[in-house]
């Protein structure tokens, strides 16, 4: 017999009692590993995406709306940019690494990013970690997608799927008809392993590939019923900025091969998309490669820029958000830069800042959700306590059997303590498995609300610290009963 | 052996405010091996002063020296280990705990002294006193005679020199403290043994028999 067998046999003798302190222990515990699971996940998913790209190129509007867009792949774009910024910043020695960004479909509620294969091979999601593949490879073609892991585990979708396109990226409320590109079905190529980012939620294919199914689309509204939306209004202000650069010169010869090669494809999609794609692979040595096509791509949601020196997005950002300068010295320096004729269609958006900014917003959320945390902590706590503090009366007669048999006072403050610490324990590790339990189910309905990926099941030492916190605030609130048995007089509680 | 000199213990009367004195014993004596039957009736303070031999109340003067230590001269917890080390008791009401079996309040005996807890021997102890097929019975499941076995196999789990027994067959039948009786005393044996009753058949088995009323002067008053 040791102290925990006393403990085990006063704890069974009372179980009703000790099960109710130890669910609500648990529940405490649980919501407090849930928001720590989901704060650190949070934090994570946050900080591991801001990495990669020094300045978000995109439409005027809102810099965290570009950010939460492009980095995290919420919200809706700020507006569609000319593709030439893309093609002006490719060969620009200041550049690293430029990725062209437009998001224009989803598929089941997933987003389908329209990039460059590079951006799958360069980019890095997370700090110095590329993306990789789990399976396949990267698209090469155009109607080839590249999917995040999570995509393919929510969806259970394998290589050799075919996935047809939903146009936009908002949910089909039920009962509405969802404008499907059913013609225009992708195959998938490629599943990427998971990188615990919004990347992992996403479809990538090429730039091409989500224009081809976005002229289709216009020219098929635009034909049955003239409809207008908010998107085709951002085709036409494009049409219309196309056309300008195109008088301006810029790209002239380029962008005209752009639109007839565009045309081209986009006919052949209406009529034979199948027969097209074998026909090309089989027959035509002269068919263009993906990025001669996704060259003729004329516009876009967004530019994402890694720059040799990191100064310089700072610098450019400064230059396309800045009014032009009046000083002629100045003004003739900027407009050096390749991007100074597109100053009126750009923003430059510095990520790490916005993402500062977010996560002190975060921040603020996060603390009044743990400060609720703590008060239902305290509670349980204080459920600890007036659940041991209130058997004392009934107990008394045991304590003062067990000072009879030789019980120093300290040894029946130990033992009511160790029932204390014995509850909060078993509470705290019940509560463990339902705060992850609890982060795992939930995980989907985050993903899709907040677009963040939270993982149940990782157990981290923060998490068995904040535990361990928890059994000590257990052991403190045991230790105010504790004292009342300590005081328990032996001769007048002990029967004769 | 065990020896009481100008031992007093009163306590504070709540209806009138005045200290009333328990215990005034000048001088009592137990030899070593010796089985003492103290006569004493209710009130008589018989409760009050095997609490004190035991270390559980502390008298206000005198002395009790048991094995040549001076109890009243420890600090509480002291006393509290030399209790579980030296002296056995048993109680009237047996005092075992509900929740426990036959067994485990034997080692609950056995937990709090410095040998600790023996199963073994826990069990043996309970095979003497007659309860062998028991062990695993819980308080409620034992009649109130095999609860007084319990209870005297409690008391000597740590093989103590002095047994303090407090009206032991009080809550038995006739025959079944016989019976228990008879077990005391072979438990007994060897040891030091002072057992307080108001009831003759029991006094009337020991060799040696005091009044309380003779020793303690407050409870002649």
């Amino acid at each position: 017999m040791t102290p925990f067998t006393i403990v085990r046999k006063n704890l069974s003798k009372r179980a009703l009692s000790t099960l109710l302190t130890i669910i609500s222990v648990a529940l405490g515990a649980a919501l407090v590993i849930a928001v720590q699971v989901a704060e650190k996940e949070t934090e994570r998913s946050f900080n591991q995406t801001s990495v990669g790209f020094d300045l978000i190129l995109a439409a005027p509007g809102s810099r965290m709306q570009a950010t939460l867009n492009t980095i995290y792949h919420l919200e809706t774009s700020t507006g569609i940019i000319p593709a030439g910024v893309f093609q002006a910043l490719l060969n620009d020695p200041r550049v690293e690494r430029v990725f062209p960004f437009y998001v224009g479909d989803s598929y089941r509620g997933y987003r389908v990013i329209g990039t460059t294969a590079s951006f799958l091979k360069e980019a890095e999601p997370r700090a110095g970690s590329p993306f990789a593949l789990s399976e396949g490879r990267i698209f090469e073609n155009p109607f080839e997608v590249v999917i995040g892991s999570e995509t393919a585990a929510r969806l259970g979708l394998r290589l050799g799927d075919q996935v047809v396109f939903t146009h936009g990226v908002a949910e089909v409320a039920p009962g509405a008809e969802a404008h499907e590109h059913e013609d225009d079905p992708a195959t998938v190529v490629g599943i990427l392993s998971r990188t615990n980012t919004a990347n992992d939620r996403v479809l990538f294919t090429s730039i091409f590939t989500t224009h081809a199914l976005h002229h289709h689309l216009h020219d098929h509204d635009h034909d049955e019923h003239h409809k207008h939306d908010s998107h085709k209004h951002d085709a036409h202000g494009h049409t219309h900025d196309h056309s300008h650069h195109h008088s301006d010169g810029h790209h002239h010869t380029h962008d005209h091969h752009a639109d007839h090669a565009h045309h081209e494809h986009s006919h052949e999609h209406t009529h034979d998309h199948d027969h097209d794609h074998d026909h090309n692979h089989d027959h035509h040595p002269s068919k263009p490669t993906l990025t001669e096509l996704e060259a003729t791509v004329t516009e876009l949601d967004a530019v994402l820029v890694k720059f040799k020196n990191q100064a310089l997005a700072i610098s450019v950002a400064g230059m396309l958000n800045f009014p032009t300068p009046e000083n002629p010295l100045l003004l003739r320096n900027l407009q050096r830069d390749p991007l100074f004729p597109y100053k009126d269609d750009l923003m430059g958006v510095i990520p790490a800042v916005q993402i500062k900014e977010l996560m002190s917003i975060v921040g603020n959320a996060e603390q009044v959700i743990r400060a609720i945390a703590l008060l239902v902590l305290i509670t349980a706590l204080l459920g600890v306590l007036a659940s041991l503090y209130n058997t004392m009366d009934g107990r008394r007669r045991d304590i003062a059997i067990m000072r009879s048999l030789g019980a120093r006072k300290t040894s029946i403050f130990l033992l009511i303590t160790l029932e204390a610490a014995v509850i909060t324990l078993v509470g705290c590790l019940f509560g463990l498995l339902v705060g992850h339990t609890i982060v795992h189910f939930a995980s989907p309905v985050i993903a899709e609300t907040a677009g963040i990926i939270v993982t149940g099941f990782i157990f981290e030492s923060e998490q068995f610290f904040t535990l361990g916190l928890f059994i000590l605030g257990g052991v403190i609130a045991g230790m105010i009963p504790a004292i009342k048995a300590y005081n328990t007089d032996v001769a007048s509680n002990l029967a004769p | 052996m065990v020896q009481i000199s100008n031992l007093k213990k009163s306590y504070l009367n709540p209806s009138d405010n005045q200290n009333l004195t328990i215990l005034d014993i000048p001088s009592f004596q137990l030899e070593a091996g010796q089985h003492v039957g103290l006569r004493g009736a209710s009130g008589s303070g018989k409760t009050t002063l095997l609490h004190t031999i035991a270390g559980m109340v502390k008298p206000d003067s005198g002395s009790i020296t048991i094995l040549n230590k001076d109890i009243t001269t420890l600090g509480e917890s002291q006393r509290d280990r030399f209790r579980a080390n030296h002296i056995g008791y048993i109680f009237q009401s047996f005092n075992l705990l509900d929740g426990f079996t036959a067994l485990e309040n034997v080692m609950l005996g056995m937990i709090f002294a410095d040998k600790g807890a023996k199963k073994d021997l826990a069990s043996q102890l309970l095979e003497k006193t007659g309860l062998g097929n028991r062990l695993h019975y819980k308080p409620s499941q034992l009649s109130v005679g095999q609860q007084q076995r319990v209870c005297v196999a409690r008391a000597i789990a740590n093989n103590p020199e002095l047994i303090l027994a407090d009206e032991p067959t009080g809550s038995l039948d006739t025959k079944t403290s016989r019976e228990i009786l008879d077990l005391i005393f072979s438990v007994a044996e060897g040891r030091m043994l002072l057992l307080v009753s108001h009831e003759p058949e029991v006094l009337d088995a020991f060799s040696n028999t005091m009044d309380l009323h003779e020793i303690n002067k407050a409870a002649t008053s």
